[in-house]
């Protein structure tokens, strides 16, 4: 689904990704762990052409990605703050970020319905953004990026600032947008979290990255923890 | 793509509006603007404006003067002394401070002195042109005055000269005759001959020697007769007759010789009468002649005079005390503070409202959250930018229509497609100067600040605070590009002199290039969006 190959992006001085190579299958959960400034954000602008590569090239669907126009129906973006405008409703939000990617009316009505129904806001569709509580802001972030229903979504730390309670819906909504066929890319810098929600999981530190599967970590009876320890010592 | 923009629009609007404060500002200023202004300046007045008045002493005419201020709605004091007056108007007490001499009179020290503050000099030209008019008029009627009483004497002079040139003729033509009968007189005098010769009268009685031969003849006849007696005694009784004839003769003979001497004694004094009148009647001749002289030179004098005066066609004293009256006619029949006001009113509202509304929209939507999305859509910010215009344009339009909603209560037919297109390249040309300023600004309050700041340096290099004459010319030249200069002088002639488009299409090719311009720094601001548009 999405290819990285040998890519390099530096920021001044600061080398952020160090010709990585990385490979994201169709209808899997990818948790990109790393800790703080680790290049986590980046990698996820790169894979949407907001940022281009110093080095390489990525991949979506065997096309290159040059800029955002040409691969922007294939992706839906949470990021760590909340996208959306907080003096618009719900609804509002919705129908605005799903016509800016020229669906006609009746798919904008269909997708908000599924959509807000999927995510429990529809019945707070009237309600002011900004009137909502941080797990629901949260929900209508994510609401937002898939409002066009794209293939893949990419989640940045989804569970920030949340207290577990929350954390716990976002995992389980996590889960039930997989179980819906999309690709799912998350970030986070919590492991137990990522243990329990992602297919495969890469591991960021230093400008290299290193992909392992979950069921191959549960297999050899390790833990992602451990993993990812060992790696950030290698 | 249509639908996209829509959305844009549609989504500026609602957060324009769900801000309160902004919805508040985008319907009611405007109205309530409008509403002040037009309660304000709907007259052609001069409303509560303070003068000090100061004079030792007071005259008819500065009292005259100082009613007349009060008549012109201003607020006049008199003060104690000068000194309160000049400082009254240091501490905005008084507008202005006019010191009347003492004793104002035309015969004295005339001159009054007007102290202003000159920081405030849109208002001092605007109170001192109204005090002027008041003064002027005060100063044309004593003028007026003092006209009337030297055309009065010069009509006196006119009357009395044209009554005394009959007279002078008179004289002139009795002079003439005079020397004309003087003349006559003397040639008559000249011509008498005063000689009489002596007496060459002669007694041609008939001798007695005849009468006595003629007697004898007779007395021989008669000596025949019987009658001879008679006769004889007829004889002695001739002859008695002759000797008294000859008595009485000689007598007459002597009496004339001594007539004759008497009159030869008369025509000599004749003589010498008529010599000594020649010699006088010569005199009064020469004199007459000189005389004549100075009455014809007299009378060219007055005949001068008179056509001198004759030749003097102004004869009313308003028109010879100003024989060039000013007339400061608006050349617009509107003539109200309001309507003069209007152009620069909607220009200033549409420079205001365009460039901070596009400014904000942009800086807003950039440190907006949900920026992020928009820019990771498939969309051309480029749709984003002509979202932002549209909306821009929407409210600039909304408040302008309320402007001329309100403003038609006052003065109808004011809405041209002339205006309408004035106004809409001027908002145009605004909001993307806002958009170019919103680009650059990397904070809503730098915006906000870079709006102002733009939008202050406009309006201070145009005529609203300082007409841009008196801007020196090389300032000048470039100050007539102003936009805001460009877009009032538009709307002011469409509006209060209502010419066509045609007459202002150099003010509306140069918003248009402006505009080009700015759509050009925006496409290089926006330099990636217009690779992807060629790609």
């Amino acid at each position: 689904m999405i290819k990285l190959i040998n890519v390099s992006k530096r920021f001044g001085e600061n080398v952020i990704l160090d010709n990585i190579n990385l490979h994201i299958k169709q209808g899997k959960i990818l948790g990109i762990i790393g800790i703080n400034g680790s290049g986590k954000t980046t990698l996820l602008n790169l894979l949407v052409g907001h940022h281009k590569p110093d080095n390489g090239s990525v991949l979506v669907k065997s096309r290159e990605v040059k800029n955002i126009y040409n691969v922007a129906h294939f992706f839906g973006f949470a990021t760590q703050d909340g996208c959306f405008y907080p003096k618009l409703t719900v609804k509002e939000n919705l129908q605005y970020f799903a016509g800016l990617y020229n669906l006609k009316k009746h798919d904008v009505d269909k997708n908000f319905e599924n959509v807000s129904r999927l995510l429990n806001l529809y019945e707070k569709r009237d309600v002011l953004a900004e009137k909502l509580s941080a797990g629901m802001q949260r929900r209508l972030d994510v609401a937002c990026s898939v409002i066009h229903d794209p293939q893949i979504i990419l989640l940045d730390e989804p569970t920030a600032n949340l207290d577990p309670i929350l954390r716990k819906e976002m995992s389980n909504l996590i889960r039930l947008l997989s179980s819906q066929g999309k690709t799912i890319v998350l970030t986070s810098h919590l492991i137990e979290e990522l243990e329990g929600t992602c297919h495969d999981v890469a591991i960021l530190h230093n400008g290299k990255i290193q992909k392992r599967s979950m069921r191959t970590i549960r297999k050899s009876r390790s833990s992602l923890e451990n993993v990812f320890k060992k790696f950030v010592k290698a | 793509m249509f639908d996209q923009l829509i959305a844009i629009i549609q989504k500026n609007l609602k957060l324009v509006m769900r801000s309160k404060s902004s919805a508040l500002l985008i319907i009611l200023a405007p109205l309530l603007i409008i509403l002040l202004i037009g309660a304000s300046f709907n007259s052609s007045n001069l409303y509560g404006l303070k003068i000090g008045a100061y004079s030792e002493t007071y005259t008819n005419i500065s009292d005259s003067l100082v009613r007349r201020l009060i008549d012109k709605e201003f607020d006049v004091t008199k003060t104690e002394s000068s000194e309160i007056c000049i400082n009254g108007v240091k501490e905005g007490n008084f507008h202005v401070c006019a010191i009347f001499p003492e004793g104002l009179d035309v015969n004295n020290e005339t001159t009054i002195n007007f102290w202003v503050d000159y920081s405030k000099i849109n208002l001092v030209y605007l109170i001192l042109n109204s005090i002027s008019e008041g003064v002027s008029s005060e100063s044309s009627e004593l003028s007026t005055g003092l006209v009337n009483v030297l055309l009065d004497e010069l009509n006196k002079t006119e009357n009395e000269l044209t009554l005394e040139e009959k007279y002078i003729s008179s004289l002139s033509i009795k002079n003439n005759e005079n020397h004309e009968v003087t003349r006559h007189i003397l040639n008559d005098i000249a011509s008498f001959d005063t000689r009489v010769g002596k007496g060459s009268y002669r007694w041609d009685a008939p001798s007695s020697k005849d009468l006595e031969s003629k007697l004898a003849e007779l007395g021989e006849v008669i000596n025949d007769s019987e009658a001879g007696s008679e006769l004889n005694s007829l004889k002695d009784e001739v002859d008695s007759y002759k000797k008294r004839i000859k008595i009485r003769l000689d007598n007459t003979k002597s009496e004339l010789e001594l007539y004759e001497n008497r009159v030869d004694h008369k025509v000599e004094e004749t003589k010498d009468l008529l010599d000594g009148m020649n010699v006088g009647l010569l005199v009064v001749q020469q004199g007459l002649a000189g005389d004549s002289e100075d009455i014809l030179s007299i009378n060219k004098s007055t005949n001068l005079i008179l056509e001198g005066i004759s030749s003097i066609q102004l004869r009313q004293a308003e028109r010879i005390a100003n024989p060039i009256t000013l007339s400061i006619n608006p050349v617009s029949s509107k003539s109200s503070h309001l309507n003069s006001m209007l152009p620069a009113l909607i220009i200033l509202f549409v420079m205001f409202v365009g460039i901070l509304m596009s400014s904000t929209i942009v800086t807003r939507e950039k440190k907006s959250k949900a920026h992020f999305r928009n820019v990771i859509a498939p969309i051309n910010s480029l749709l984003m930018v002509a979202g932002d215009y549209f909306t821009s344009l929407f409210v600039a339009l909304v408040q302008i229509a309320i402007i001329f909603a309100v403003t038609s209560f006052f003065f109808k037919g004011i809405f041209s497609i002339g205006v309408l297109i004035t106004v809409l390249l001027a908002s145009t040309l605004f909001i993307l100067l806002g958009f170019i300023i919103g680009h650059v600004s990397r904070s809503e309050e730098g915006a906000t600040m870079a709006s102002i700041s733009v939008a202050s340096l406009s309006l201070l290099f145009s005529d609203i605070i300082l007409p841009i004459e008196s801007l020196p010319v090389s300032i000048k030249n470039i100050v007539k590009f102003n936009p805001f200069v460009l877009g009032e002088e538009s709307l002011k002639k469409l509006l209060l002199f209502n010419v066509k488009l045609d007459f202002i299409a150099d003010n509306v090719y140069a918003l248009v290039s402006f505009i080009l311009v700015f759509i050009i720094i925006i496409f290089v601001l926006k330099r990636e969006d217009l690779k992807w548009l060629f790609r």
